[in-house]
């Protein structure tokens, strides 16, 4: 009963912050600032934000898998990836869309954050992949904690090395840095939104983890049926 | 704001939501898969028992 | 004693190729049936395309499937006869199995680096000599770097149906700043500059790489593959 408040307190929630960024976008906030199509940018870092934060919490959840054996960590982990992976897939998504307005293309090599992006979302998707790939439950837990935790830290070399890569052959194609473009009334959307969506991926994350338990407790009673 | 701008913006959004929708959907598919297996598992762990 | 380990396992892998010479044969004839093709995808007499500009690349890309061909044989030859709970029973630790195993495909896929490096210059009119020690270390390390990560990503998948699917499809995106570097490394070498300020950075990302993930590596081998 608990958990079903809370689910629908989260939707609300959501809707709600979501519905007040809209209303800035459409009356409150400046029609246009230095990129064209800006306002996209309220959906598009945010949803970064929610999947950054979701791969920094599997990893730590990955990590008390490995340190306690408890397969509730693992459960965790693994919902949470998933759920982070869908807000890297929108994000992506949304800067795509944002590219291809504001500067005319869907996609380009040189941007460190782009590709970054990218490469992660390939690891997850492996990740995921590696857990459908393995049916016995205790190496599945395992072997995705420890590409969960090489994952976290190969995002960020792979994050700096770009970067350094793209100061050595600078592209003129995506100027448009983090705060660069904004003037300090028009940031706190990006707040808003971010809580929408934290508010939107724990709840997918909860509902994800209900299958995750319906998931153990099916393997543990094909253990007891030996039809591993 | 001009009116292509404005449909990319709404379509940016709309790209957002039909992300996640579609993450909803599979997750249902998945959890409708599930529910079935577990149905399933009991029935058979349930029979052994019976011996 | 650790490493008279580690040089055991890395000598009986390279004993065991050696006589057989499965993967070094399947490895190399792939190398060189990758450096023809390339050679198909872009017409040669066209004044527009900049060959010397893209061979750095090429070269690398041509290393990096060659490896994955021989990386996948490394834990998957244990399977039979249940020789890998053998090794993973033995009296030493299993980051000695891992290094070993390591430093036996290092050697392996340097050797057929080395000769690819010649015909990939004969074919396509790249000048190797003249900074031939600097483009030696960066292939060296950009090599240890494949081994390192490939032959962990073999442990990991080693039980996996899947095996040869999922060993090229996660080990690349983790390889990514590694080869990067080797690339930008090589081109610069291959254009008869040699290592300048430019590029040192280079060549401590890649060297940092190697030394982040080879201890990564060692820390973790023992969850994947004992548990």
């Amino acid at each position: 009963m608990q958990q079903q408040l809370l689910k629908f307190a989260l939707a609300g929630i959501a809707l709600a912050m979501f519905s007040w960024v809209l209303y800035l976008i459409a009356y409150v906030l400046p029609a246009e600032a230095n990129v064209a199509a800006y306002q996209i940018i309220y959906f598009h870092v945010p949803s970064f934000f929610t999947c950054f934060t979701g791969f920094f919490v599997g990893l730590v959840a990955s990590g008390m898998y490995l340190a306690t054996g408890n397969f509730k960590y693992d459960s965790f982990a693994a919902g949470v990836n998933e759920v982070a992976l869908v807000f890297a897939t929108s994000g992506l998504a949304l800067g795509m869309i944002w590219g291809r307005y504001a500067w005319g293309i869907w996609w380009t090599w040189g941007d460190a954050r782009l590709v970054t992006m990218l490469l992660c979302w390939l690891l997850y998707a492996g990740y995921l992949v590696l857990r459908r790939s393995v049916e016995e439950p205790s190496t599945r837990a395992r072997l995705s904690a420890v590409i969960s935790i090489i994952g976290c830290v190969d995002v960020g070399i792979v994050y700096k090395s770009i970067d350094w890569f793209r100061t050595q052959h600078p592209s003129a194609v995506l100027e448009f840095r983090g705060g660069g473009g904004m003037g300090p009334g028009m940031e706190y959307p990006l707040l808003i939104s971010w809580i929408g969506m934290l508010c939107l991926g724990v709840l997918l994350a909860m509902v994800r983890m209900k299958q995750g338990e319906t998931s153990i407790e099916i393997d543990s009673l094909r253990r007891e049926a030996n039809s591993f | 704001m001009d009116f292509l701008e404005l449909k990319y913006v709404t379509g940016a959004f709309a790209a957002f939501l039909v992300v996640i929708l579609c993450y909803v959907l599979i997750v249902d598919a998945r959890g409708r898969k599930l529910r079935k297996e577990l149905e399933r598992v009991r029935k058979m762990v349930g029979s052994d028992k019976r011996e | 004693m650790y490493f008279t380990g580690v040089l055991t396992i890395a000598a009986k892998d390279l004993r065991a190729e050696w006589r057989t010479r499965e993967a070094i044969n399947a490895s190399l004839a792939f190398m060189l049936v990758i450096l023809v093709l390339f050679s198909f995808a872009f017409d040669p007499g066209n004044p527009e395309i900049n060959i010397p500009a893209l061979a750095a690349g090429l070269l690398w890309m041509a290393y990096s499937f060659a490896a994955a061909l021989a990386l996948n044989r490394s834990f998957a030859r244990e399977l039979q006869n249940d020789c890998l709970d053998a090794l993973i029973a033995a009296p030493i630790p299993a980051s000695a199995l891992y290094l070993g195993k390591v430093l036996a495909n290092f050697v392996l896929l340097l050797a057929m680096e080395i000769l690819s490096l010649f015909i990939f210059s004969l074919l396509y009119n790249v000048k190797v000599a003249t900074h031939i020690w600097e483009l030696l270390l960066v292939i060296v390390l950009g090599t240890w770097a494949m081994a390192i990560m490939g032959t962990l990503f073999s442990a990991l998948t080693v039980n996996l149906r899947l095996r040869e699917l999922m060993l090229p499809i996660m080990t690349y995106p983790f390889l990514v700043p590694a080869l990067m570097a080797a690339i930008l490394l090589t081109d610069a070498l291959l254009h008869g500059e040699p290592f300048g300020p430019k590029n040192t950075l280079w060549l401590k990302l890649l060297a940092g790489f190697d030394i982040i993930f080879t201890s990564l590596a060692v820390l973790l081998i023992d969850t994947v593959l004992v548990g």
